[in-house]
């Protein structure tokens, strides 16, 4: 038995694997067109989960469904607003039931390209796997229907809406109200919120006058050896932890960027310590993702937990090297943290230097393209 | 069948070779007849295919049987429990002579599947599912006087990572399932206490696992997963395990949480909350190097 398993798990290591089997637009299933921003380029796509428009049509109406949360009462989209470029505007995220996240909301524009999803975990590689998380986890509970996916499936199976955008999405399927045609409908929907075509993509695409001087000044600070923001921040998405349809090699880099150091030796507050949580490894301390700063003016407050308001306060953050809290159970000195990333420099800015900042800030948002109908709510629950 | 058959004889004819005989496990097909078993309200208890025996198993509180939602005085608190269930797995059998059998977990769904059972002792009293099952259908044991029985408490690696959405049952349980860990919750039990009204959990797990660059789990540092070794004689026709859950929680304290960490313990290896519960299940945690568990018993 066990030597069938093993070679169960060998056999179908290649096409579980989400990010071996990218298939090419012309390999796509019959149909699908990828509608690639200015500024983007395709995104990697499991080879088992190929995109379709009626896979993401369902997708969408399954994000902003109720039905799928314990009380009817919340969706993906509660907490990933358009409006807010996917995210919900708090510092910690509410779930169904109250209870209150120990995170704050991830952006989800552009989160197809992620190598990794959650703030901190090198375990969740697709997005179909990720919303397990917010369906069935109870620590805190977020939609809250563990244990209840087949009967609120079978719900929605009744629903003529369903039936029919069901029916297309997985035509060869006899009873496709299943978890994981779930997962792959909303995974699907969720790599069509591609935003791209701001100032800075076309400026680049050779729009000379596409963005600021202004603007332009803030760009070669964030990408100068005296600021550092690029290292983690940096390639066509603005993080390091991104990947497209063409990437040979996948990264998952997590950083620590000194928010906290409570303890004078680097450890962040027991409520959350980052990656280390998930590896064990004393060096992933205070270890997150470096979220996308695609339309970054849209998702404050930032950082993992909300804890920093502004975009003002987040170069405050940087320009000090670390986060000093002077008094409080989360007192302590992140510039001295042994494990925070060498890209922390610290550095000064000007007045018109902090101004050049929020103006690349604007330059690397379009807020327009989130009002896309693409990307509403079918039900009108949500703006 | 006829192969297994002559095996056991062997084994029991040749006490002194005493080899394992894994082999025996793989016979499964066409074994014969298992003892019926009539009783039970709601309670899976299907026989599987193939199977020839079944194990019935209890859960108390210290000699109370356990029942969802049900208050138990445990120390100075009352505690009741809405969630009770875990998975089973490399079920092996011991005879007179002291040669271990593998024993099959038989296919049986919903229950058994992939080698691993799932019992379930809550009727969603307050969540969870209506559903119960009390037993393990297995083949390989003969209805005869065991000197040991050994299981694991625990979904075997080979499995243990599998994608929930796709797996088979009883490993496709949404609420038994970790994402975050990418493997199965091996144990899980919720409830109140007068401490943590607004709950307690209990949920353990390999952690710390790590992927290979095609995104298969290769390795948990913390496996977690719990070697039950009920000596003393098991006669699987008469006899019942018992997990006291008085014996598990000893030493747990159901009333308290240490601030900013999960209540009362999701096997976080940062948890100080999670030593006497690993300790009392015989794993390592932090200081303690593990040993054996004496949470099941033989009755």
């Amino acid at each position: 038995m066990g030597r069938a398993w093993l070679l169960g798990v060998v056999l179908t290591g290649c096409a579980d694997d989400p990010r071996a089997g990218v298939k090419s637009t012309a390999e796509q299933a019959a149909g699908f067109r990828w509608d690639i921003p200015v500024g983007l380029v395709e995104p990697p796509v499991p080879a088992d989960n190929p995109m379709t428009d009626a896979k993401v049509e369902l997708g969408r109406h399954l994000f902003y469904e109720p039905r799928l949360s314990i009380n009817g009462t919340t969706s993906c989209g509660t907490c990933h607003l358009p409006s807010l470029a996917f995210t919900d505007g708090l510092a910690n995220a509410e779930g169904a039931t109250g209870e209150v996240h120990r995170r704050s909301s991830m952006s989800l524009v552009n989160v197809a390209y992620n190598t990794s999803y959650t703030w901190a975990n090198n375990l969740i590689l697709d997005l179909e796997s990720h919303a397990l998380g917010p369906l069935f986890g109870t620590d805190p509970i977020e939609l809250g229907i563990a244990d209840l996916e087949q009967d609120r499936l079978d719900e929605l199976s009744e629903d003529p809406i369903y039936e029919a955008l069901f029916a297309e999405a997985f035509p060869e399927d006899d009873h496709p109200y299943t978890l994981e045609r779930l997962l792959q409908a909303v995974a699907s929907f969720q790599r069509t919120i591609l935003v791209g075509d701001t100032d800075y993509d076309r400026y680049y695409a050779g729009d000379p006058g596409a963005m600021s001087d202004e603007a332009k000044d803030g760009a070669a600070l964030f990408f100068s050896e005296r600021l550092e923001c690029y290292h983690c921040h940096g390639g066509f998405n603005f993080t390091d932890a991104s990947a497209t349809a063409e990437s040979a090699f996948i990264e998952m880099p997590f950083h620590n960027n000194a928010l906290y150091n409570v303890d004078g030796e680097g450890a962040y507050p027991r409520r959350d310590q980052g990656l280390i949580e998930v590896t064990g490894d004393p060096r992933d301390m205070g270890a997150f993702k470096a979220a996308t700063l695609r339309n970054v003016v849209m998702t404050a407050p930032y950082m993992h937990d909300g804890s920093v308001a502004d975009l003002d306060a987040v170069l405050d953050h940087y320009e000090s090297a670390g986060r000093t809290i002077e008094s409080g159970e989360d007192a302590g000195v992140g510039a001295d943290s042994p494990y925070k990333s060498p890209f922390l420099v610290g550095f000064e800015l000007t007045a018109a230097e902090r101004a050049a900042m929020h103006a690349f800030f604007d330059a690397i948002s379009n807020e327009d393209a989130l009002y896309d109908d693409r990307f509403a709510d079918p039900w009108g629950n949500l703006e | 069948m006829t192969r297994s058959v002559l095996l056991w004889s062997t084994l029991v004819l040749l006490a002194a070779c005493s080899g394992k005989s894994d082999s025996a496990a793989e016979d499964t097909a066409g074994e014969g007849e298992g003892e019926g078993e009539g009783e039970g309200e709601g309670e899976g208890e299907g026989e599987g295919e193939g199977a020839d025996a079944t194990l019935q198993f209890a859960v108390e509180v210290d000699g109370t049987p356990f029942a969802c939602g049900q208050d138990y005085a445990v120390d100075d608190s009352t505690v009741s429990f809405d969630d009770l269930r875990f998975y089973v797995s490399g079920v092996e059998a011991v005879d007179a002579s002291g040669a271990t059998v593998a024993l099959t977990v038989v296919d049986d769904a919903p229950w058994q599947g992939s080698g691993v059972a799932l019992l379930d002792f809550e009727d969603g009293c307050r969540s969870g599912t209506a559903e119960e099952r009390h037993t393990i259908s297995v083949s390989g044991l003969a209805p005869r006087a065991w000197q040991s029985l050994h299981f694991v408490i625990g979904v075997p690696f080979e499995v243990n990572h599998d994608d929930v959405a796709t797996a088979p049952t009883p490993l496709n349980v949404s609420s038994m399932f970790w994402s975050w860990a990418a493997g199965y919750k091996f144990l899980k039990i919720d409830g109140l206490s007068t401490g943590l009204p607004s709950g307690f959990s209990l949920h353990l797990g390999s952690t710390m696992c790590e992927m290979d660059d095609a995104g298969t789990v290769t390795g948990c540092a913390n496996e977690n997963r719990v070697a039950v070794d009920l000596a003393g004689g098991f006669d699987p026709t008469t006899q019942t395990v018992v997990l006291d859950l008085a014996r598990m929680l000893d030493g747990v304290d159901l009333d308290a949480n240490t601030p900013d960490t999960p209540a009362v313990c999701m096997s976080a290896p940062s948890d100080p909350d999670c030593a006497p519960l690993f300790d009392n299940l015989g794993l390592p945690f932090g200081e303690g190097t593990g040993g054996s568990t004496d949470v099941f018993y033989v009755r």
